[in-house]
């Protein structure tokens, strides 16, 4: 019963993405190339989006429960912020980078193929799913992307060639990833009142997801205070998507959280 | 200004104002070792959360103190660094350190040592070391909303709506938590009113409402048939989807087999010439499959049952290592079907879902679990009732925060663009320490 041929969506997609990145990258004739660049990126973006929504429909409910579902969201996010920020600020590596990781997440689901399971459990069965699960993966994205961003800087402040380009960017995407990263964050409390009673129960994914939030708040404090500092605020946000990435996959395998109602089955 | 004489390259003595970072970690650290202290001067123990009226005094009293400094001693150098950005920094590095403490211990761990009950760790949130952080967070998180935010300008409305929201939600979260009730009651089918509830301490608490449970049901999802070794009931993993679903005509490819179901019956009873219908109690569901091999061009026939807690499964043999098998079937929805009264006499009747809570005489109320073994013959429900009397102010500063959220979405880059003017003294003022 393959209905669905995730190897294939994913050899058609990089292939997009790497001719593309290739048109974007070479420095002449940019003009046309942009263009023509720019057009195979997005075609590759709409081939996962595609998949995403044949899954949807073949699982008869939102591809969102699993981790391997929720990389896929990833995958998909993480390709149009890059495209936005190259439309917006003309970036061509971070549009780069963000294909890079995308296909590295898109990847691990390749060498792990999924196992689909259309049951969803009843507290799950709400309203609240569907933003919650989306709001999330967008901040994960673009926190992602700030990492990139901050990858990028520490090159540059180790080659000591300046970094408040990169750290202006870096602050773009940690506003908005973090104001995405707090309506998750409630959406997520006024869901778990209707589901669980309480809005808030130090559950061990809603304790990371704390961490998570105070880590970019932290950073977005100390820039006001401090933006001609450039090493300290670029290992904050490392350190903020260490901690990010240990909320999204870590808990399964932290001992604090054998009893997490976020632990995804990967039946 | 004071700090001028230092900014020539003398570096500024310890506790010398103003004050920056390494103040304010040295105090997070030294409330940090204080709170240990206290948590095990008393023997670990934890605070309890206060109640009505207590926590609201508290509260009271805790606004009317930040109040009170901000209106008096605003322009004190220690007043001005508690609004500062290093003092929020350092309130919410204790914070995270004491979450992070919570993050990686069990809560409540079943073996817990006796260090980490006496330093609190075993229940960080209700610990001395956690609420001194509490304290210093609502502290400088008050003065600096009053600081900022005050007088209301367009330009602080971001910053008022995102510090006040999160001063709200906190206050009310941690202030309400004592009040905060959560009873479950279990009902039976078949008998009567009960207003029998028990507390997370297992104490019985009369209710001032009596539930009657009409029926209990539940919704399954079709059982899902599994190629299994026989030997070890390992389910064998397929490519992209490894089950086949209990529905007549589905058919599904294991490995060299291909099944498909041939008949279901959601609730059936073996006989000699294979299942029927039934509606006995316990009756699990059974499935007819054929199985074809593409290899040997053998086909089989057979029936195979999940069992239930009264029957034993049934598997079908496909070779001498490989069965097929199906799965107890999983829940797509329960729901308890009640009738109540109260004791001022009102009468009504409720049908209680899992995400859909009823509210009845201020209580809200859950759905939570049926007895497990039992399944889809559960002959009880075990519904939750939660009282929360703060869950309008908790909610009236997560919509704050929200608003807050969405103005750093649309307008934030720009506020950070042009700073206030305040910002703009803050930013020059650290630049010179820097410097």
């Amino acid at each position: 019963m393959n209905w669905l041929n995730y190897p294939l969506v994913v050899l058609v997609s990089f292939t997009l993405w790497i001719l593309g990145t290739f048109l974007l990258l070479i420095p002449f004739k940019r003009k046309q190339k942009d263009a023509a660049g720019l057009t195979l990126v997005a075609v590759g973006i709409l081939v996962i989006a595609w998949f995403i929504i044949q899954l949807w429909i073949h699982l008869d409910r939102p591809p969102m429960r699993t981790l391997g579902e929720t990389r896929l969201w990833y995958g998909f996010f993480l390709p149009v912020i890059g495209y936005l920020t190259f439309l917006r600020w003309r970036y061509r590596w971070f549009l780069a980078l963000s294909l890079l990781l995308a296909s590295v997440f898109l990847f691990i689901n390749y060498l792990h193929p999924e196992n689909y399971d259309k049951t969803l459990m009843p507290a799950l069965q709400s309203p609240w799913f569907v933003p919650h699960v989306i709001v999330y993966m967008i901040a994960y994205s673009l926190l992602a992307a700030s990492s990139l961003v901050a990858l990028k800087g520490l090159y540059h402040h180790w080659k000591e060639t300046g970094v408040q380009e990169e750290l202006s960017l870096a602050d773009n995407m940690v506003y908005i990833g973090f104001a995405f990263l707090t309506l998750g964050l409630l959406f997520g409390a006024l869901w778990a009142k209707e589901a669980w009673g309480h809005y808030w129960t130090w559950d061990p994914k809603e304790t990371w997801a704390f961490l998570t939030w105070a880590g970019y708040l932290s950073y977005i404090h100390f820039r006001i205070y401090a933006p001609k500092k450039a090493l300290t605020p670029l290992l904050i946000i490392s350190l903020a998507f260490v901690i990010l990435l240990i909320c999204w996959f870590g808990i399964n395998y932290l001992p604090a959280a054998q009893n997490s109602v976020h632990t995804y089955s990967g039946s | 200004m004071e700090k001028d004489r230092y900014s020539g390259g003398q570096r500024r003595p310890f506790w010398q104002p103003p004050w920056g970072y390494r103040e304010g970690l040295s105090i997070s650290l030294g409330l940090l070792i204080t709170g240990f202290a206290l948590e095990a001067a008393t023997g670990g123990t934890g605070l309890k959360s206060p109640s009505f009226p207590y926590n609201l005094v508290i509260l009271i009293a805790l606004l009317n103190v930040i109040l009170f400094l901000h209106a008096f001693f605003r322009d004190k150098p220690v007043i001005r660094w508690l609004s500062s950005v290093p003092a929020s920094l350092s309130a919410i590095i204790l914070l995270t350190f004491l979450v992070l403490l919570l993050g990686l211990t069990p809560q409540p761990s079943i073996e817990t040592h006796v260090i980490q009950k006496h330093l609190g760790l075993s229940h960080v949130v209700r610990s001395y070391p956690f609420f001194l952080a509490m304290l210093f967070f609502f502290l400088t998180l008050g003065l600096v909303t009053l600081r900022r935010g005050f007088p209301v300008k367009k330009k602080s409305i971001g910053f008022l709506l995102n510090h006040a929201g999160l001063w709200i939600t906190l206050a009310a979260a941690f202030g309400g938590s004592g009040d905060m009730q959560r009873l479950t009651v279990t009902l039976q089918e078949g008998k009567d009113y009960s207003n029998n509830a028990v507390n997370a301490e297992g104490e019985g608490i009369p209710l001032s409402i009596a539930f009657k449970l009409l029926d209990f049901s539940i919704e399954e999802y079709p059982p899902k048939i599994f190629l299994i070794q026989t030997s070890s009931l390992e389910i064998v993993k397929q490519k992209q989807v490894s089950y086949l679903e209990s529905t007549q005509g589905k058919k599904h490819t294991f490995g060299d087999w291909e099944v498909q179901v041939l008949a279901f019956l959601p609730s059936a009873l073996q006989q000699d010439t294979g299942f029927i219908q039934s509606t006995i109690m316990g009756a699990p569901p059974a499935a007819l499959v054929e199985a074809k091999s593409k290899g040997t061009a053998t086909t089989l026939t057979g029936w195979i049952s999940s069992g239930s807690f009264m029957y034993p499964p049934v598997f079908m043999r496909v070779d001498e290592k490989y069965s097929l098998a199906m799965a107890a079937p999983e829940a797509r929805k329960y729901s308890s079907d009640i009738e109540f009264i109260t004791r001022e006499g009102k009468t009504g009747r409720f049908l209680l879902e899992v995400n859909k809570p009823e509210k009845i005489n201020g209580w809200k109320i859950y759905q939570v679990s049926y007895q497990a073994k039992t399944g889809k013959w559960s002959p009880e429900s075990t519904i939750e009732l939660v009282r929360d009397p703060w869950l309008p102010v908790v909610y009236t500063g997560i919509f704050l925060l929200m608003a807050g959220a969405l103005y750093l979405f649309w307008i934030g880059k720009d506020r950070k663009k042009s700073p206030g003017d305040s910002d703009k003294k803050e930013v020059i003022m650290q630049q010179m320490e820097q410097s």
